[in-house]
């Protein structure tokens, strides 16, 4: 309210300047409204000079008057009322300005208005105070702003107090503030879940309660000891308290705080008991991890993403040869080197992809001492939790042993273990390769086949083993006459064959020349003796014209013969004419051999067991069979000249030699009162000899034989194709005793329909049914099916071919009768006594 | 409470008048503001100045507008109110959002004006029906407590005849409480009943 009331006699008395200075608006009115007064602040707010608005009304000189001022003025003059006009409800009830400002007009001047009805002489009038209201209401903005940002930071304050006792209560781990007494003077709900107390249990005791000894007396004691000066930061594991006596693993985390003046006390305790027992769980895993890795035998790397190593085992500290310190935190690439085919080492490849890589054997690790060791790399790639991939495992194998057995095994597959040289098999390989580099290089090469003369001699004489190293001796001096491109090989026995490389006729005339003459010259010593040898050569060249292998093979052998044809030591060139020569030679060679084997006895009666495997009370028997004995003395098993036998019609005589042989024997060395049998094969020549048939019941008869103790073996396909000889020659003996099996039966292509013809006591399944049944279903049940045709027709089944046990176990559970094979026994010679192996 | 000299018929006509100065003060303050309320008379009381204060609600601060009536024996017109209803209405009439504890300034001088409205009013009313009341000094606000306030304010000669007219302002959905009192007997000087057709 203004500071000044002047009344109407001092507004008259006294001078216009100090109605002009009271610092508000005056204006009086006379009963009619009129203006009889304006002052110099309301000129100067108003914009109107006193003259302008003296005699007239307020509604004349301003249009827009407010109806509460004429309302109050009206109440002055009619009634005396006074009223007031507050700047809050109106703001502006009279047009008035703020002139403090240059701009014309300015800004609307907020004004409160006090109007008083006065009396003038006795004339009704009233009097207007005008005061100006910008400073009060800029007072109470500035108030209520304040206000305002009090309200909002007490608003702020009390939602984050609220908050933060949400967290506090809620919060997994517990939450106790502490006086500086070290008194309990809040428990969140956290800590009362936690610890079993209700709040009103605990406030004001000490926090002792909460933890056993000696932790309570050590938190006690650092908060007594606190002495304010800095900030409290305590963190220990200890053990906490509950309300029934229970202890737990905690974590205790104690900070100070000042509030205000006073000092408090913050306390989280964590339960970590499921931590721990994690982390021992962990522990555990770890420690067996590490021992794990340190005992197996394969090198454990772990890598970074970056191929840092991380982790080393001391198997692969071994490997390498460094020590662990050289190698962690080094990039794998720099420190260990690997010789290999793959361009990216496994590790970083397995890493790019995320994938395991598994490089093929045959990489070379080269230690820090330089030694090498060829090694099995397998990559993996390991992950973060989600999926990551984060570095790798790198697993070291040193497979240089079976490395080295593998070329030691793929050496002796392709090399002769005695000399050393190339095997036969090998050379064929490399003369195939020869020969299609000749027919797409047009390149010319030369076999040479070579054959010592006179090696029997040193072999009877001074036995295996003198030859053996007469062998080796021979083919130091081939290898001396030679290249390093060529192919040196023995072939077997006393053969060798040479590929001279890229050599044209007249040089390799020579090279094998110069061989002939330095074994011609060669003087072989062996205790006290020496011996001169020869060697027949024959040489074939290989060209873009050369036939097949086979044929080539051939002609170099053809030419070998020749020279030996031709008198021994010395060089042949091949000519179309020495194959067929040397074909004749060959069928004539065994067509004189085997008589002269038969004339001069060099054939050896060999028996094996055939064992029963059904029922114990079975005899033994034992197949006899036949081996011709070489000029040499070398055993040539049948296979070798029972075709040409055959060709020659001289199978007959061969079973007669054996039986008579055999009769023989038994006679001078067999207890007829021990159970055997002894089964003799018989070719189809035999069966169809009626003079055959005849000697041999005559045989049966001279050495007094026990018929029953003798089977004779044909086979399905000799008694098929001399049908009704053999069930003559069958019959024939059957009536005195013998037994008949069939042999190799199952191979041929009838053989259920003749069983019913031919009269037989056994079935000998084909070997080759048998050698396969444990693998093979269908040799199984061949083998199965024959056994059940012999067992419907009462026949006895004989299997050949049993190699092991597995197959001896298979054949007794299907119930076959007897067993024969290497996995049984192997052949061997007839005694001179007659002892045999015993039932096995 | 009825004075001797009150008799229904002006007691009736004393009311009526009150309330139709209550409305016009309500009108009048409207056009001036941007909210509304409400003036209504509830009953009237009569008594000596100082029991109609006891009547009063004791346990809060009372907001009084107090005009003197000219001439003097014509005793004091107050209108009051609480300081939390006060503020209630202010800031529904005037709008605001931001509400202060206490009252600043503008807004006394804003309540101030409100009393002197409804003072006004009534007196204007009451002056046709009635003689003898020259006009009303200018309003000023006070702040009290019941039994203070009797004592603070200037009391007429003769306190004995007081009247006490209880109103309710309604606005924003509520019915707060206000008081009008007149020191001296304002119903004695109603006109006869020939100005309402009735014998006085």
């Amino acid at each position: 309210m203004p500071a000044v009331e002047p009344s109407v006699e001092a507004l008259r008395a006294e001078p216009h300047a100090l109605l002009d200075e009271v610092g508000m608006g005056l204006v009086l009115l006379d009963r009619h409204a009129r203006v009889r007064l304006w002052n110099r602040w309301m000129e100067r707010h108003s914009g109107l000079q006193d003259t302008q608005v003296h005699g007239h009304t307020l509604a004349e000189r301003f249009a827009d008057l407010g109806e509460p001022l004429q309302q109050a003025i009206r109440d002055a003059l009619a009634s005396g009322l006074s009223s007031l006009l507050s700047a809050r409800l109106h703001r502006c009830s009279l047009p008035l300005f703020d002139t403090s400002q240059d701009e014309a007009g300015g800004q609307p001047l907020p004004h409160s208005i006090e109007v008083t009805p006065v009396n003038t002489d006795g004339e009704p009038g009233c009097l207007l105070r005008i005061s100006d209201a910008r400073q009060r209401i800029r007072h109470e903005q500035f108030l209520k702003r304040t206000l305002f940002e009090l309200e909002t930071v007490v608003a702020r304050s009390r939602e984050q107090e609220f908050q933060l006792k949400t967290v506090l209560d809620n919060t997994l781990d517990a939450v106790v503030i502490l006086n500086r007494m070290g008194r309990i003077s809040s428990f969140y709900r956290s800590a009362q879940k936690m610890f079993g107390y209700d709040q009103y249990e605990v406030l004001g005791k000490p926090v002792g309660m909460l933890l056993p000894s000696p932790h309570n007396r050590r938190v006690e004691q650092m908060i007594h000891s606190d002495d304010g000066l800095a900030a409290l930061d305590y963190l220990q594991t200890v053990k906490g308290l509950k309300k029934g006596g229970e202890l737990f693993h905690a974590e205790l985390a104690v900070s100070s705080i000042l509030k205000g003046e006073d000092r408090q006390y913050i306390v989280t305790i964590k339960d970590i008991t499921e931590r721990q027992a994690f982390e021992e769980a962990l522990y555990r895993e770890k420690e067996q991890a590490q021992v794990t890795l340190s005992c197996i035998a394969d090198g454990v790397i772990t890598t970074d993403i970056i191929g840092q190593i991380t982790y080393i085992n001391p198997a692969a500290l071994k490997l390498t040869g460094y020590d662990e310190q050289e190698l962690l935190g080094q990039r794998i690439d720099r420190v260990i080197t690997i010789e290999s085919d793959n361009k990216q080492l496994p590790v970083f490849a397995c890493i790019e992809s995320g994938k395991q890589v598994d490089s093929v054997s045959g990489d070379v690790l080269i230690d820090k001492q330089g030694e090498q060791r060829v090694i099995h790399q397998v990559a993996t790639p390991r992950h973060n939790a989600i999926g990551d991939t984060i570095g790798a495992v790198l697993i070291l194998r040193d497979v240089s042993k079976s490395h080295r057995l593998a070329n030691r095994l793929s050496w002796q597959a392709t090399h002769d273990e005695l000399t050393g040289l190339v095997n036969r098999r090998e050379f064929e390989r490399r003369l195939e390769k020869v020969i299609d580099t000749a027919r797409e290089e047009g390149t010319e090469h030369c076999l040479c086949f070579m054959d010592l003369d006179k090696f029997k001699v040193v072999n009877d004489t001074c036995g295996h083993a003198a030859g053996d190293e007469l062998l080796r001796q021979l083919s130091d001096i081939f290898r001396s006459k030679i290249r390093g491109a060529d192919t040196l090989a023995r072939l077997g026995g006393d053969e060798f064959a040479i590929i001279l490389s890229e050599c044209e006729l007249g040089p390799a005339v020579n090279v094998a020349e110069n061989i002939r003459m330095a074994v011609e010259d060669f003087r072989f010593g062996w205790q006290d003796q020496s011996f001169q040898v020869g060697i027949s050569v024959g040489l074939v060249m290989v060209d873009a014209h050369s036939p097949d292998m086979d044929e080539v093979f051939k002609a170099a052998d053809s030419a070998c013969y020749a020279a030996k044809d031709a008198g021994r030591n010395r060089v042949h060139i091949y000519s179309p004419n020495d194959v067929e020569i040397s074909q004749r030679r060959g069928e004539a060679h065994w067509l004189v051999r085997i008589q002269n084997a038969l004339d001069e006895d060099r054939f050896e009666l060999h028996y094996q067991p055939i064992v029963p495997i059904a029922d114990d009370r079975d005899p033994l028997h034992y197949e006899i069979l036949i081996r011709m004995v070489s000029e040499d003395g070398e055993l040539i098993p049948p296979g070798a000249f029972i075709t040409s036998a055959e060709r020659y019609q001289l199978m007959s005589k061969i079973d007669l030699w054996v039986i008579e042989r055999l009769f023989t024997w038994i006679e001078a060395h067999w207890d007829h009162r021990a159970e055997a049998v002894f089964a003799i094969n018989l070719s189809g020549q035999s069966l169809a000899d009626e003079s055959l048939l005849y000697r041999v019941k005559q045989l049966i008869d001279e050495h007094a034989i026990a018929a029953d103790h003798i089977c004779f073996e044909i086979t399905e396909t000799a008694a098929i194709s001399n049908l009704s000889q053999a069930q003559l020659f069958m019959d024939e003996l059957r009536e005195l005793g013998c037994r008949f099996a069939l042999d190799d039966f199952g191979s041929g292509l009838s053989s259920f329909a003749y069983l019913k013809s031919l009269r037989v006591d056994y079935l000998k399944i084909d070997g080759a049914f048998v050698k396969d049944m444990v693998e093979d279903d269908i040799d199984r049940a061949m083998v199965e099916s024959i056994h059940n045709i012999g067992s419907v027709l009462k026949l006895r089944t004989i299997a050949e071919f049993v190699e092991d046990d597995a197959i001896l176990q298979a054949l007794k559970e299907l119930g076959v009768d007897f067993a024969q094979g290497y996995g049984i026994a192997r052949p061997r010679a007839l005694p001179r006594e007659g002892e045999l192996l015993d039932r096995l | 409470m009825s004075s001797p000299t009150a008799t229904p018929d002006r007691e009736h006509l004393f009311q009526q008048v009150t309330q139709l100065a209550l409305s016009e003060a309500g009108a009048l303050l409207s056009a001036s503001v941007p909210g509304e309320a409400g003036f209504h008379l509830q009953g009237c009381r009569h008594g000596d100045w100082d029991s109609l204060f006891d009547t009063l609600p004791a346990e809060h601060d009372l907001l009084c507008v107090a005009q003197s009536l000219r001439p003097a024996e014509r005793g004091t017109m107050l209108w009051f109110c609480t300081e939390g209803d006060a503020r209630d209405l202010l800031h529904h009439l005037l709008g605001e959002e931001i509400r202060l504890e206490v009252l600043t300034e503008m807004e006394e001088e804003a309540l101030t004006e409100i009393g002197n409205r409804i003072i006004n009013r009534c007196l204007e009313h009451h002056g046709q029906l009635t003689t003898g009341i020259d006009g009303a000094a200018p309003p000023r606000l006070w702040r009290e407590r019941p039994g203070a306030l009797s004592t603070a304010l200037p009391r007429p000669a003769d306190s004995s005849l007081a009247t006490l007219a209880e109103l309710r302002i309604e606005h924003s959905g509520r019915g707060d409480r206000a008081w009008l009192l007149w020191c001296g007997a304002p119903w004695q000087a109603i006109k006869t009943p020939a100005v309402h057709g009735r014998v006085s």
